[in-house]
């Protein structure tokens, strides 16, 4: 019983530099910007600063903005990579090579992956050349419309890859004698990845949707190399509001939208966690 | 054992690193001193006022009042410093106008005290009532004074009578429409013979359509694509805005000079030699006739509406974080008292003195138009034409101070330094610069300018 009491404090130890760290760099700071959201200046303004932000129209644009993305570009991504995971499956001889491939876009810097996109799609770019010589108007890519699409695109095409092999991780783990069994009782390919597979994989997928929740707030990165401070209306997220208040200096709007922010993603995580621990078959 | 040591180490430097960096209050503003922050020895204009009011603060035995400068090797360096340290609640407690801070966006976001609560509670002997109101409201927002400007200048371009009647202008019918022509009918090289004159010439004609006081942008315009297109043609003299910028400008030693034919019309207000205030204005003058050359003519730089402006060549605003508000009050009533305004705005008995721009208190001005109307005797010791001094006189109560006072509103950045804006450096800057460089077409000029105003204004 002393032993195990003085393991435990051996472990307690063990623990408080991180304990102290995540609270210094993470949850002071978290509570720090929660209390300043509640300021103007020295002046406490209660939930005001909240309010004007849900008033704020560029606020309300960031947030639409985002709102989209997230919910066309994380299905997307993880549809896309969970079939290219199924196809490279099949194939176990050359999924190497093409896993491999896949991953290169996450490894490769911003300012060169942002230059070939430019390179391709700017409005005195290849794209364009192309639709030019067919006759056809030239598309601003990046400065219409299109610029919401061309940045789902560029999400895609950069994150697939290491979703393909957290994917093949988790195929990869199914017991294959659940195929067998339901192969003897006359399940189709499909009814075996809708009623084995996914719900098999839920753990991954989970851990995959978390994974690209961080991506999606990453590619800012990208935006931001494309298009600056201010890009198009299409492309303006919350992580431009929150970057521009900042060099605007207002910080009482900065911290409102920096919580509001957070708990967007505290409530979708949470979702997705209570979903997964109704629907996960893997106990 | 050695596992609880290396433990405790651990947890002994994860404590360390707050205080370590920078996190706490070490590298704040905890003077008791005003602060303000420059870059290496100070080149800012405000910092000549402050040394002058540390100066008068150790005469009059009130050190304590005084303000501390904090040197920074860059403005971003500086810009850095300060983000982070009006984030934790500090920073400098004197943010100059000349500095690159978005003061649109601060004078709404509160980070600036209100000056005439500042007067009021701590009785300062300042009243706003003697002082020009249209500059003095340039600084009002939503009915709170956040930024006070000291001195003015008129927004107006020079030129000469002689080079107006060579384009085919004239004074009296000035506008966009006639200076344009005068590019279309092609006899005038460019506007300018300075490429950042230009520059500043085409972000002023930009600036007119955005309202920062009412938030609204007019970029989408026939009239705005229309001009738009033709201005920068007239700016870039039809080549590209890298071939401006590549060659040396040519200008002549004297810009008024009669036998001066380089094909521009115009300079801008802080290129040429005729300084701001009105007694070095009648110098200037008097020198330029004494030697043979053309007298200047002021032409305005009209706002969209066809009316006369002026812009703040100094002022400054007071951060809301600042703890030592009575010696704001101080700085206050200092920098808006007849002697300090008269000492850089001319005004004053010392001859020596030209000024440094228009004063914004009345008495101070009325003084500084009787000292450029007397001014017929330089203060090397030799006297003018009398000839050449009534022409000088008719030139101030004819031009110079008629347009004086009829202007209708200030705006917050000079002619030139409004290149160093945050609206121009961080916001919309890239953007001329692209349909400069032709990169991009008027539509698209006009769609981005629109985008990245309209989130500018309301973000």
């Amino acid at each position: 019983m002393k032993y195990k009491r003085k393991e435990g404090f051996a472990a307690l130890l063990f623990i408080l530099p991180s304990v102290l760290g995540i609270a210094v760099f993470y949850v002071v700071p978290y509570i720090i910007c929660f209390v300043k959201s509640l300021f103007i200046g020295n002046t406490f303004v209660g939930l005001n600063n909240y309010f004007e932000l849900f008033t704020n129209k560029t606020f309300l644009l960031a947030l639409k903005n985002t709102g989209i993305f997230t919910v066309i570009a994380i299905p997307l991504l993880m549809i896309v990579s969970f079939l290219i995971a199924l196809f490279l499956n099949s194939f176990k001889s050359i999924s190497g090579f093409f896993r491999s491939s896949l991953l290169i876009p996450v490894v490769v810097p911003i300012a060169s992956l942002v230059s070939v996109w430019q390179l391709l799609f700017d409005d005195y770019g290849a794209i364009n050349g192309l639709l030019n010589n067919l006759g056809l108007d030239t598309v601003g890519f990046f400065n219409s419309g299109f610029s919401m699409v061309m940045i789902i695109l560029i999400y895609v095409w950069k994150y697939c890859g290491f979703c393909v092999v957290l994917f093949t991780a988790g195929l990869a783990g199914v017991p294959q004698h659940l195929y067998e069994s339901a192969r003897l009782d006359g399940a189709s390919s499909f009814k075996m990845v809708t009623k084995v597979t996914i719900p098999m994989i839920t753990p991954t997928t989970f851990f995959v949707f978390l994974m690209e929740i961080i991506y999606s707030f990453k590619i800012f990165r990208e935006v931001f190399a494309i298009f600056g401070d201010y890009p198009d209306e299409n492309v303006y997220f919350l992580q431009n509001f929150i970057n521009n208040n900042y060099y605007n200096l207002n910080y009482p709007r900065l911290s409102a939208a920096s919580i509001v922010l957070s708990l967007f993603i505290v409530i979708l995580l949470l979702v997705f966690y209570l979903f997964e621990r109704k629907h996960s078959f893997t106990q | 054992m050695k596992r609880k040591i290396l433990a405790l180490f651990l947890t002994s430097v994860m404590a360390l690193c707050p205080l370590l960096s920078g996190c706490n209050a070490i590298g704040m503003n905890q003077s008791d001193k005003l602060t303000f922050y420059c870059v290496g020895d100070g080149s800012d204009e405000l910092f000549e006022f402050l040394k002058k009011y540390n100066k008068y603060c150790a005469v009059n035995d009130c050190f304590e009042d005084s303000v501390e400068f904090i040197s920074f090797d860059s403005y971003n360096e500086m810009n850095s410093a300060l983000a982070t340290e009006l984030m934790a609640g500090g920073g400098p407690d004197i943010l100059s106008l000349t500095q690159t801070y978005p003061f649109e966006k601060l004078v709404r976001n509160n980070a600036l005290a209100d000056i005439d609560e500042i007067v009021s509670t701590y009785n300062a002997d300042v009243n706003f009532d003697d002082f020009n109101e249209k500059v003095m409201n340039s600084g009002v927002v939503d009915g709170k004074r956040c930024i006070l400007p000291l001195y003015y200048r008129l927004n107006a371009l020079y030129t000469t009578e002689e080079k107006l009647a060579k384009f085919g202008l004239d004074r009296e019918n000035f506008s966009f429409d006639t200076i344009l022509q005068a590019y279309e009918n092609g006899s005038v090289n460019s506007y300018f013979v300075n490429p950042y004159s230009a520059e500043a010439f085409y972000f002023s004609f930009i600036r007119r359509y955005i309202d920062f006081y009412e938030g609204t942008a007019d970029f989408e315009s026939d009239e705005f694509k229309d001009y738009a297109e033709k201005f920068r043609q007239a700016v870039l003299k039809g080549g590209t805005y890298k071939e401006l910028h590549s060659n040396e400008p040519d200008i002549p030693e004297n810009e008024f000079e009669p036998e001066d034919d380089s094909g521009y019309i115009f300079s801008a207000n802080e290129d040429n030699y005729y300084g701001g205030s009105l007694a070095s204005f009648a110098q200037d003058y008097l020198i330029a006739m004494e030697y043979g050359q053309q007298p200047p003519v002021l032409v305005p730089d009209f706002n969209r509406k066809g009316e006369i402006t002026a812009s703040i060549e100094v002022g400054f605003a007071i951060n809301a974080n600042c703890k030592k508000m009575d010696k704001a009050a101080k700085l206050i009533e200092y920098l808006l008292s007849d002697s300090s305004q008269g000492y850089f705005g001319g005004g004053r008995d010392d001859s020596n003195s030209m000024g440094l721009s228009i004063p914004v208190k009345n008495s101070v001005y009325d003084n500084a138009v009787k000292e450029a109307l007397a001014y017929e005797k330089h203060f090397w010791g030799f006297e003018f034409n009398r000839d050449n001094v009534e022409l000088k006189n008719k030139a101030l109560t004819e031009m110079y101070i008629p347009m004086l006072e009829s202007i209708s509103s200030c705006n917050l950045y000079g002619y030139n330094s409004q290149l160093k804006s945050h609206l121009y450096q961080n916001v919309i800057g890239e953007v001329i610069v692209d349909y400069l460089d032709g990169k991009i077409t008027t539509n698209k000029l006009s769609q981005r300018l629109t985008s990245a105003v309209t989130i500018y204004m309301s973000e």
